[in-house]
């Protein structure tokens, strides 16, 4: 009894021992890794002082953090929207002394994860990634906060939508879809999937024309292979996630949801020079919330951080890569834009909820 | 007949959400059937096999004869477990992880060891067996919080 | 020249050493219930971002391949199914274990491991263009006559009770349309306004709900001073009889197929896999009633057809940019990061990153079988823990497994429900697996129902497309009713004989 005691005992012990070295090789590791990043963040900081002068330095006098910055993407990791924003957050993480931290917090259309942060502390160690995906859900009376249950930070990343159809596909334009789904009313199979920006999209397009589509939905990682196979005709989606299907040649963009054109794609029409208007709120950007009550000058601090990774050369030209572009506005401006956002939601959305 | 308590349970909690599925809200855009149409369809396939479970247990004497498992779980040793349990998810978040775990840890052990060899653990054993559990604990805590990313709750003792 | 390339690429100490790293990693991850193999890859993404493209490669491969593998140790071992891939492992690998052959149980998992990943690694070398047309096939209507019909099938092998496998099913069903609405994104079921609950139940917190923690509650009952004296061999590395490898071909050879092909359908995953696989080599044995006593064929299956399942999940990523599971889902985010495309493009254009990665799957499975083949003698001494220590030290990784999730103190509470759910249907004869591929495939089950309807407007045009979903339907109804009858015809031959 005594000696399966002691053993038990052992492996008790060599089984806290098994982790301890598991984790002392995993820091040791991360630590080798870490120092060729820190070494080309210490190139870029070299021309960050000269524009911390122009007249953001002030800010990061009041809160400067002791610990690392959490910012919650309340989606997949890995997902459309994770990488550009752990990218991102890498950069940010080089103008401070602070690592920036991302963690996935998945549920419920990304509420789960802002929930967590509302009720989170609010000290400014805790963010969570806005998308106009919960102004949508506002709006259809699905997420129970608005813009106003948090404190805007600021805006970080921009992308366009695109619709494409498959290369083999008779439309040729966005007219010839349009027109094809005015002589067959409510035929065209037009994949969204449910409570993204993508079905507003759609929508816009049907009011603008007057116009019905057969609204399809999907899943999210099946879009491309539902179209790939004809099972539908078109579908609406950022830019970055059907850009290589454009590039190997099966699908064809016939719009984007843009003013201006995607460097490098200058021959796909943007919805302006097609002669639409008012389609601003179908952008797909990101920004940071945090917890409401947030310190002014931590709000301030983060949003310096944003300002600095978004004029990063590395971190624009890496973004591009997968078809984002860094952007930067003032707290107030996120706040201010966020409120026409949710009342064009709003008015979008009316009429789809019984 | 327990079984048949368990499958009458089961009816009336179908019956029940399927009520409740007349509550939910639509959306003018959805052409799929509704969200409630595929819970009223399970329901459906779940009651009728409950009907045909019945009718096998009431033709069947030996069925009829046959002892329900269920209470067992809420009678003695194992209900103290269970509570024990349960104890421990209340004061997980209050408390914190270590504190709770290690008040668990303890109680657990010292009541498993009595109930398997009659006695509680003591002298040397004790002096060993309790310390290193609760480092094991604060090791894991440490592990789990600053290597995995899992936030465990820190309670009272917020380190 | 190509493959030299290739394998200078990969057999560096470099890689090597991470590919050792991550399968560890991956290992530790997958025992553990609530930690698995997506957490573990995105806990280690951002070290990712600083290495170069090959070895980020080596380190996520080497964890992909080591968590879904991780999970037989503790599910032969502490009856815990890691993640739902080993839940069928649990059903013979335990009873082994109990009966004192432990070892040997293991070494038949990580051999079984070894043969599927590999297997489905070749097929993913030869096959990838091709299979990924296959998974492109299938559409919302394929999925659901897919899902319905391995609903089915699992029903319809439970010999004897048949009913209560289906009421099993049902009652999995019909959990899983807690939360959020799919489809539609507005109406929101059976949450009694807890927000908690829009996500539905965690697939994890049912699993450790239904399994281990009932089987703890229970053995609490029967905890005796006298335990039966588990022996551990001495050995430095165990591999599985040449004899019992050939015996097991078969049923490998089958459950890697099974295996690979549910990996390339999105969404399926491991859980289904090995479930099904399990059943299958159930109903084609000879000796189908001495699956779920110790039997070695019962962990051969499922262990070949969760590995499997990897390659399978591989092909339609690196394919067509279309991951096959969460883990892929998130291997193709850090591949991205990486400024690489995983999608059409990726075997034309940079077909030598596409075979390096393959590459780095053999060499990952080969590092997966030599760690757990000489690391079972120091596993198995976890069953010689006395049972006191045990169940406290189960208990408290469970609600670690828990908490880990998603932070959440509801799931913590929710756990409970599924205890009495799970011991109330298994200690009275309704099977569990059943219930838990219900459970599995409830979401996809609904979703494409519902997206089968929008795309041919009404169940009946569905039912009149030419497809193999209308197919796998009509044998979801026809299978069940068929083999009912065979037996009642087979017991009243019997019947008649005897009179």
């Amino acid at each position: 009894m005594k000696k399966n005691m002691k053993k038990s005992l052992t492996i008790l012990i060599s089984a806290v021992m098994l982790l301890y070295t598991l984790v002392g090789c995993g820091t040791g590791k991360e630590d080798e890794n870490k120092e060729p990043v820190a070494q080309s963040g210490q190139q870029e900081t070299a021309e960050v002082p000269a524009e911390d002068n122009d007249g953001a330095s002030e800010s990061t006098d009041g809160w400067i953090p002791e610990k690392a910055i959490t910012i919650v993407v309340p989606y997949d990791a890995g997902g459309n929207t994770d990488i550009p924003t752990r990218i991102f957050a890498k950069y940010m993480g080089e103008y401070s002394d602070v690592d920036v931290n991302i963690t996935n917090i998945v549920g419920a259309g990304g509420r789960t994860g802002v929930k967590e942060v509302m009720n989170a502390n609010p000290d400014g160690y805790m963010l969570v990634l806005q998308s106009s995906g919960f102004a949508m859900q506002s709006a259809l009376g699905v997420a129970d906060f608005t813009y106003e249950d948090l404190d805007a930070v600021g805006y970080f990343l921009e992308s366009s939508l695109a619709l494409v159809v498959s290369a083999d596909s008779p439309y040729e334009t966005l007219d010839d879809l349009i027109q094809a789904a005015r002589e067959n009313p409510g035929t065209l199979k037009m994949g969204s999937v449910a409570g993204t920006l993508p079905l507003f999209a759609a929508m816009y397009l049907e009011k603008e024309n007057d116009v019905t589509f057969n609204q399809v939905d999907l899943a999210g990682g099946s879009k491309a292979p539902e179209l790939l196979s004809n099972r539908i005709d078109t579908y609406i989606d950022g830019f970055g996630a059907v850009k290589q299907y454009i590039d190997s040649g099966d699908f064809r963009c016939l719009a984007i949801f843009s003013s201006t054109p995607v460097e490098g794609y200058e021959n796909i029409p943007t919805l302006d020079a097609l002669g639409y208007e008012n389609f601003e709120y179908l952008k797909q950007n990101f920004g940071l919330w945090a917890p409401k009550g947030t310190d002014k000058e931590a709000i301030a601090y983060i949003n310096n951080l944003i300002k600095q990774a978004s004029e990063n050369e590395d971190c624009n030209s890496q973004l591009k890569e997968i078809s984002y572009n860094a952007m930067y506005s003032t707290s107030e401006e996120h706040e201010a834009i966020l409120e026409t956002i949710y009342s064009d939601f709003s008015e979008a959305a009316a009429g789809i909820v019984q | 007949m327990g079984e048949l308590i368990f499958l009458g349970i089961l009816a009336i909690i179908g019956v029940i959400m399927f009520g409740m599925s007349f509550g939910f809200q639509t959306s003018l855009l959805d052409k799929s059937g509704g969200p409630a149409l595929y819970p009223r369809i399970v329901i459906v396939v779940l009651v009728i096999f409950l009907v045909v479970r019945c009718v096998m247990i009431i033709r069947s004497q030996e069925e009829l004869k046959k002892k329900f498992h269920f209470l067992e779980i809420l009678q003695g040793s194992r209900l103290i477990y269970l509570l024990l349990l349960l104890g421990y998810a209340v004061i997980i978040k209050p408390l914190g992880f270590v504190i709770s775990s290690v008040i668990f840890a303890v109680i657990a052990v010292t009541f498993l060891h009595k109930k398997q060899y009659g006695t509680f653990i003591t002298g040397k054993k004790a002096a060993v067996l309790y310390p290193i559990m609760i480092l094991s604990i604060v090791a894991l805590y440490y592990v789990f919080t600053n290597y995995f990313n899992v936030l465990l709750p820190g309670g009272i003792l917020d380190f | 020249m190509e493959f030299l390339e290739i394998l200078s690429n990969v057999l560096n100490p470099q890689c090597i050493l991470l590919i050792i790293a991550g399968v560890i990693i991956g290992n530790v991850f997958g025992c553990i219930p609530g930690l698995n193999g997506p957490i573990a890859v995105a806990l280690i993404l951002p070290i990712t971002f600083t290495l170069e493209v090959i070895p980020s490669m080596a380190l996520i491969m080497g964890i992909y391949m080591g968590s879904i593998s991780g999970g037989l140790v503790s599910a032969i071992l502490l009856k815990i199914p890691g993640t739902a891939a080993s839940v069928a492992t649990t059903f013979d690998g335990y009873p082994m274990a109990q009966n004192g052959r432990a070892t040997d149980a293991l070494s038949y998992g990580a051999f079984a491991s070894f043969f599927g990943g590999i297997f489905s690694a070749i097929v993913l070398l030869l096959l990838a263009p091709i299979l990924a047309n296959m998974a492109i096939g299938f559409g919302p209507w394929e999925f659901f006559g897919t899902a319905i019909l391995a609903l089915s099938l699992v029903c319809s092998m439970m010999k004897g009770r048949r009913v209560k496998a289906f009421i099993a099913v049902a009652i999995g069903l019909l959990l899983k349309t807690v939360g959020m609405s799919p489809v539609d994104g507005v109406a929101v079921r059976y949450t009694f306004g807890n927000y908690m609950l829009e996500n539905g139940f965690n697939l994890i917190v049912v699993i450790i709900g239904v399994f281990a923690l009932p089987e703890i509650i229970y053995n609490v009952g029967n905890i005796h001073a006298k335990e039966k004296a588990a022996k551990v061999d001495k050995r430095w590395i165990f591999i599985p009889k040449l004899r019992e490898i050939k015996e097991n071909l078969g049923v490998m050879l089958q459950s890697s197929v099974i295996g690979t092909v549910i990996g390339i359908l999105p969404g399926m995953g491991g859980g289904a896999a090995g479930l099904i696989s399990y059943e299958q080599a159930k109903r084609t044995s000879k000796h189908s009633e001495k699956f779920g006593t110790g039997y070695e064929p019962g962990i051969f299956s499922c262990e070949s057809a969760n590995n499997a399942t990897s390659g399978g999940a591989l092909v339609p990523m690196l394919a067509l940019g279309v991951p096959g599971d969460t883990t892929t889902a998130i291997i193709m985010g850090a591949i991205a990061m990486q400024g690489i495309t995983p999608g059409p493009l990726l075997s034309i254009q940079q077909p030598e990153v596409f075979k390096t990665i393959i590459f780095i799957v053999f060499v990952a499975n080969i590092v997966l079988f030599l760690f757990q083949i000489s690391t079972i003698r120091f596993m198995a001494k976890i069953i010689k823990i006395p049972k006191f220590l045990l169940f406290p030290i189960i208990s408290i990784f469970c609600v670690i497994g828990i908490i880990s999730i998603r932070n959440s103190m509801f799931d913590l509470f929710s756990v409970f429900l599924f205890i009495v759910i799970g011991y109330v249907l298994d200690k009275n004869g309704y099977p569990l697996s059943p219930f838990i591929l219900a459970n599995v495939l409830g979401n996809i089950l609904e979703e494409n129902f519902r997206r089968a309807i929008i795309y041919y407007g009404n169940f009946g045009s569905c039912l009149q497309q030419v497809s193999i979903g209308t197919l796998f339907f009509a044998m979801a109804i026809l299978v069940p009713i068929l083999m009912i009858l065979l037996d009642r015809r087979k017991k009243n031959k019997e019947g008649q004989q005897k009179a």
